[in-house]
């Protein structure tokens, strides 16, 4: 499984404050652009308090390329 | 050896000295009268994934399991053991909130326990990065279910705040463990 406070870390340096949601059953040790494909970003709230996400990420500042890159370097 | 012959009448009471060595085997429908146990089934479901909450709304994690009573009033005891991990680099508090949700028959889920606010627990210090982990353990009986169809617990997680950083369920190598029993009324 992928190390989630890198994840969390990477995330904020290139969106602070960045909503996000990810379920990971996998063995992968590392990001790989399918993990990152199932992120669930957050994009308001249903009736019940859920988080309303989608798989499309809609931060232009945020790219699996760039996200696995602030990841290695962490 | 002496013996004594108990002939076929009915007996009011029988001296319990008279019992020894090996009964004959009783049909269970022939024992009436006895209250039976009051544990009806469990179901249990294992995990070993993880899931991240990085979200001041409510989120599912992965775990979750199943009950289907066999009577509307029986009650279902519901527990979730699991690991759970906060993080935040800096600010006041790393402070994640947990809850159970349920679903009856599919028809979707809504928050059930607590029924309001969540199970809060993390860290408050002044400064700051902090890391902490725990092992939460929810537990609670449902007494309001009404059904016989299938029951779906689930548990939610999110940050408290937008200053809470990192909420996260499960890890590498922890299981987690949800436990459901249905009890008679």
């Amino acid at each position: 499984m992928i190390d989630l406070i890198k994840l969390h870390k990477a995330l904020e340096i290139l969106k602070p404050n960045v909503q996000w949601t990810l379920l990971d059953d996998t063995d992968n040790t590392s990001l790989t652009e399918d993990l990152y494909n199932n992120i669930g970003w957050v994009t308001g709230e249903d009736s019940n308090g859920v988080a309303i996400t989608t798989n499309t990420c809609p931060h232009s500042e945020i790219t699996y390329a760039k996200v696995k890159a602030e990841m290695d370097k962490l | 050896m002496a013996q004594t012959l108990i002939n076929n009448l009915s007996y009011s009471t029988l001296d319990a000295t008279k019992l020894s060595g090996n009964l004959p085997a009783i049909s269970g429908a022939s024992l009436t009268g006895i209250s039976g146990g009051k544990l009806l089934q469990t179901q249990s479901a294992l995990f070993t994934s993880q899931s991240a909450h990085n979200s001041e709304t409510m989120s599912a994690s992965n775990y979750t399991d199943q009950i289907t009573p066999s009577a509307t009033n029986s009650k279902i005891f519901v527990q979730f053991n699991l690991r759970s991990h906060v993080y935040q680099a800096s600010g006041t508090q790393a402070v994640s909130r947990l809850a159970i949700f349920r679903q009856i028959n599919g028809g979707g889920y809504s928050q059930f326990f607590p029924a309001t606010t969540s199970t809060c627990w993390g860290i408050s210090v002044s400064s700051g990065e902090r890391e902490f982990y725990g092992s939460p353990q929810i537990s609670f009986l449902d007494t309001t279910h009404n059904t016989t169809n299938a029951i779906d617990y689930k548990l939610y997680a999110r940050r408290s705040t937008s200053a809470s950083g990192s909420v996260n369920v499960g890890g590498s190598s922890h299981q987690a463990q949800v436990i459901l029993m249905e009890i008679a009324a």
